[in-house]
């Protein structure tokens, strides 16, 4: 084939130097002006002394990157954006993947179970986070409610006020609004098994275990990168769950990048430390993504 | 194949059919360069009754005065950012209403209004000293006028309290340490929130105060959080904690205990009385059991803390003359504004803190409310609200440092270690 | 035996419903008690004694009432669809030919600007609402739904480019080909083949770019003021909560009332999604 291009002069690969760049041109121009700049900007902002209603910002260096280091709030920022994600992110995997199997098969009333499972991850997620504010509540929860009549627990769980336990409610929410995206992700991964191929390798006499590992996750695998690879980067760089759930607390244990950013950034005024803080996703997160491509494109 | 192209065809007319059809506030751009109008950013006040009349208010001033007052009211939560888009941005509204703090920390973006505090000020008998301790910024200017101000009084139970021998609410904070724990005991803790929110900071900083303890001294620069006194109060804090409440006000946000009193369980609460005109509106019977005290005094005095109003003029307002005339009138006709808010709104003026109060006084259950304007101060006390002071009470620390304390995290030393390395690192930045 | 046939028929058409119960349950659990909580009373929704999934006094449709007429939900629904419509149209008009151009053409800087395409996808809008209210502000989009038009595709359009591309390799060569052979402009290729072809990959871009649009909430929150331009998220979290009081009926049905596009939309076209999802991710 490329023999009878190259023998027919193809016209088109002639200007395809400067078409591509037309072609490409309308969305890199888009973002140029709406996140390159933005963005540079923020990094300018970070080492400057930038405050909120100052007019006067000078060039600070790194300080505002040393104070930072030095802030143990920071750290536990960090530790704790990487709990929350990766957290969220294998329980989603584990909930999904039955579920993805179980809907991998025809049944009646099928559309109707996949439309209701998609809800959480339709619901805006403002209005979720209240709703699951409410049901956490320290006093009305309607989660204690049940499992104080199950007798599972004996007195009301403090799901928002105790610290290890309101990273764990964060998690859940997340997990919530998130599995279905994850389970249908998998499903479609799934449905690109080619029975045939299934079949196959039952005849092989490979048990389910092994049909499973050699088959089904190497077709798998680009798909589950594809949305793995949103959902961390959604659960990462997330702001409005964490905030209108606990705002952080208590005392810092829920803090994450996004939220961290804001209340130094916003409430507090000091923008050069908040553009800071969230410059700090970028190292981390491109960890997370190498890790990940190491880990699934490995074949 | 055909059903596909009639879903794409249906898709296709209802998109249709919606880009055309009357969005017409979409296509008409809002006309923020025009002089004859004034635009305010206010929160949606507590009590719906007063956004009613703060409005209609608006509405009269602009037909009179020929300037018009359109006012947008958003959750208190939301203005930083608000402002802090619009200062960005050198557009936006004419007056910003500055909420709890930000005196200082916006006084760059905001015009000095001191002439208009003065001729406020002068027909109304002078600032109080919260109103000092609130606007005036290291300048030594104006550049807000207070507007109004939340009380913390206590809100108690009277047919409990009286169980326990305190018929008239607890006095003092440890009268409330005793009085709770026998309630508690009973089934009726009392509440203070803990956790990261307005009611938190407000409540924990009155206690120290009421203890003769502060974070900074009067002039606004010296740490002084590494006292006996706050040592004292953290000691009392978590006495307090642990034998009168229960864990849950870890958890809590602003409307906490505000439902925690309305669920019949809660004894005591350190709030304004809107939880109070809440229950009014729907549990009669509970709302007559519940009766407003002084916030209680310390050791050393009474203080308590006052979470403050006012509003700033914007340094790119194209109709600053219009915007403080508007606060002038506003200032005027403060008795309506506190009767609209059926006696949320606290005074920063002299003739308005003497009695007689719209409401407050014809109600002989509100009638401690009286005293507040004397002994409510804010963020900063007894130094003024400076950046750095303004940023500690924006990150929490005086409630983690108590929170931490509280739940044996921490011991005594170590979270005054803690709270003042924190605190000095943040005064550090406006040295 | 007809019992046998009976269960033989229950369990292949209802069979996956043992497995999917817990998920059900888990899903539904908060919907069905949001649904109780926006028709309860409020004396009732305080009360510490009652079942939180039942009615102790009659169930009351004052909470939806007050969202519909006490404030502008109707407009803030308008203004959702109308701006997820719109930042749909604008994220696949911008998006098909770079992700065409990136997948399909050679021309110098191909790779690293797909990387960069997929480096923006990672910046968040935390970092980025800041300057960009300057540049909005520059366009004089100020407080206008159009402001947040123009800026939405913003995350979209990284997201669904790349997508689109898995999508574009999966056409293969040789129909393009014949058809230069034929005499077809490059465009017109794209137009007559490509497009046609891609159809599910543009319907799950699509939909994708119309949920995060939906979803947003710290743009709207810095760019709109005034009432009768905000947003579903930022609408309802803003006039419903007054500092104190969450009016928690008019919130709940908010959110179930705001679902409801949502979920429509993705009960028509889930088989694309899927089948979408399935060809662009395995080139």
């Amino acid at each position: 084939m490329a023999a009878v291009r190259a023998a027919t002069g193809s016209s088109w690969s002639r200007r395809e130097a400067l078409e591509g760049f037309i072609w490409i041109a309308p969305a890199f121009l888009y973002l140029a002006f709406f996140i390159a700049y933005p963005f540079f900007m923020s990094i300018y902002l970070s080492v400057s002394s930038a405050r909120v209603g100052s007019p006067d910002s000078h060039f600070v260096g790194l300080l505002n990157y040393t104070r930072l280091f030095q802030d143990p709030v920071f750290w536990e920022t960090v530790r704790n954006s990487f709990v929350f994600t990766v957290g969220s992110e294998v329980i989603r995997l584990l909930i999904g993947l039955p579920l993805a199997f179980a809907l991998n098969r025809s049944f009646k009333g099928k559309r109707v179970v996949q439309g209701i499972i998609l809800i959480p991850f339709v619901i805006p997620i403002a209005l979720s986070s209240l709703a699951w504010k409410w049901m956490f509540d320290s006093l009305y929860s309607v989660i204690n409610w049940m499992l104080m009549r199950a007798h599972i627990i004996d007195y009301p769980w403090q799901w928002l006020g105790e610290p290890g336990l309101a990273m764990w409610s964060v998690i859940i929410m997340n997990v919530w609004r998130g599995f279905p995206f994850s389970a249908v992700i998998l499903l479609a991964g799934l449905t690109a098994v080619p029975q045939e191929v299934i079949e196959a390798a039952k005849i092989d006499g490979a048990g389910p275990l092994r049909r499973f590992h050699y088959v089904v996750v190497p077709i798998v695998r680009p798909i589950l990168l594809v949305g793995l690879l949103y959902s961390v980067v959604f659960s990462f760089t997330d702001f409005s769950a964490v905030w209108l759930l606990t705002q952080g607390g208590p005392y810092n244990t829920t803090h994450v990048f996004g939220t961290y950013a804001y209340n130094i950034g916003i409430n507090a005024g000091d923008l050069g430390m908040g553009a800071a803080i969230t410059l700090f996703i970028f190292p981390f997160l491109a960890l997370i993504v190498v890790l990940m491509l190491r880990f699934l494109r490995r074949d | 194949m055909s059903k596909k192209v009639s879903r794409r065809q249906f898709l296709g007319t209802a998109t249709g059919a919606a880009a055309v059809s009357a969005f017409p506030h979409v296509w008409i751009r809002p006309a923020w360069a025009q002089t004859k109008e004034v635009r305010v950013l206010a929160w949606t006040h507590f009590v719906p009754a007063y956004d009613k009349w703060f409005d209609a208010f608006a509405e009269q001033w602009s037909a009179k005065s020929g300037v018009k007052v359109m006012i947008d009211h958003i959750p208190h939560l939301q203005i930083p950012a608000k402002i802090a888009a619009e200062v960005a941005t050198q557009s936006g509204h004419d007056i910003v209403q500055l909420v709890g703090t930000g005196t200082e920390k916006w006084a760059t973006a905001l015009l000095d209004v001191q002439d208009a505090a003065d001729r406020i000020a002068k027909k109304h008998g002078g600032w109080t000293p919260l109103a000092d301790n609130y606007c005036k910024t290291s300048d030594g200017k104006y550049h807000a006028i207070p507007d109004f101000f939340i009380d913390f009084p206590g809100l108690y139970r009277k047919d409990l309290w009286t169980e326990v021998g305190y018929p008239n609410g607890p006095d003092s904070w440890e009268d409330l340490h005793k009085g709770g724990m026998k309630l508690k005991a009973k089934g009726f803790p009392i509440g203070i929130g803990l956790a990261h929110h307005d009611d938190s900071r407000a409540s924990w900083r009155a206690i120290m105060w009421s203890f003769g303890g502060s974070e900074v001294a009067k002039d606004g620069k010296t740490i002084t959080y590494n006292s006996k006194e706050v040592r004292e109060a953290l000691k009392f804090n978590k006495a307090l904690f642990k034998d009168c409440m229960t864990p849950e006000v870890l958890a809590w946000d602003d409307a906490s205990n505000n439902r925690f009193l309305a669920s019949g369980r809660g004894s005591w609460i350190h709030n304004p009385i809107s939880a109070y005109r809440t229950i009014e509106g729907s549990n009669k019977e509970l709302a007559d059991k519940i009766f407003v005290s002084l916030s209680p005094k310390g050791p050393v005095t009474r203080r308590s803390f006052a979470n403050c109003r006012a509003y700033g003029v914007t340094k790119f307002s194209k109709n600053a003359d219009g915007a403080k005339a508007f606060l002038e009138a506003l200032a005027d006709n403060y008795r309506d504004a506190a009767k609209a808010s059926t006696g949320y709104n606290m005074p920063f003026l002299k003739n308005y803190a003497k009695p007689p109060f719209p409401i407050i006084s014809e109600d002989p259950k509100l009638k401690p409310l009286e005293q507040d304007a004397e002994y409510h101060f804010t963020t900063g006390y007894p130094g003024p609200l400076t950046p750095a002071a303004d940023e500690v009470y924006q990150q929490f620390v005086m409630v983690d440092a108590v929170a931490q304390f509280a739940t044996d995290k921490m011991d005594l030393e170590q979270t005054v270690k803690w709270a003042e390395e924190k605190i000095k690192g943040i005064y550090a930045k406006f040295a | 035996m007809p019992a046998r046939r009976l269960w033989r028929h229950l369990k292949h058409n209802y069979g996956p419903y043992l497995p999917l119960a817990p998920y059900l349950f888990i899903v539904l659990f908060p919907f069905y008690w949001m649904v109780i909580t926006a028709f309860k009373r409020d004396r009732d929704l305080y009360n510490l004694e009652t079942a939180p999934f039942w009615f102790k006094e009659a169930p009351t449709l004052d909470h939806i009432k007050l969202l519909w007429y006490g404030t502008l939900f109707p407009t803030w629904l308008e203004n959702s669809l109308m701006i997820g419509a719109l930042v749909v149209v604008i994220t696949l008009l911008l998006a098909l030919p770079a992700a065409y151009a990136l997948a399909r053409m050679r021309f110098p800087g191909a790779q690293p600007l797909s990387t960069a395409m997929f480096l923006s996808y990672l910046i968040p809008s935390t970092l980025l609402f800041i300057p960009l209210s300057q540049v909005v502000r520059g366009l004089g989009f100020i407080d206008s739904v159009w402001a947040l038009v123009i800026v939405y595709p913003s995350f979209t359009l990284p997201f669904c480019t790349w997508l689109l591309m898995g999508f574009v390799r999966t056409v293969p060569r040789e129909i393009e080909e014949s058809a230069q052979i034929d005499g077809c402009t490059r465009f017109q290729a794209f137009r007559m083949i490509i497009i046609p072809v891609i159809v599910p990959g543009i319907i799950t871009a699509g939909i994708f770019a119309f949920t995060l649009t939906y979803q947003e909430f710290i743009y709207a929150l810095t760019f709109i003021s005034a009432s009768a331009n905000k947003t579903i998220s930022y609408g309802v979290t803003s006039d419903l909560i007054r500092g104190d009081v969450f009016y928690w009926g008019s919130l709940m049905s908010g959110a179930l009332i705001g679902a409801i596009p949502v979920a429509v939309v993705y009960a028509f076209s889930l088989d694309h999604f899927i089948h979408g999802l399935t060809a662009g991710a395995l080139k």
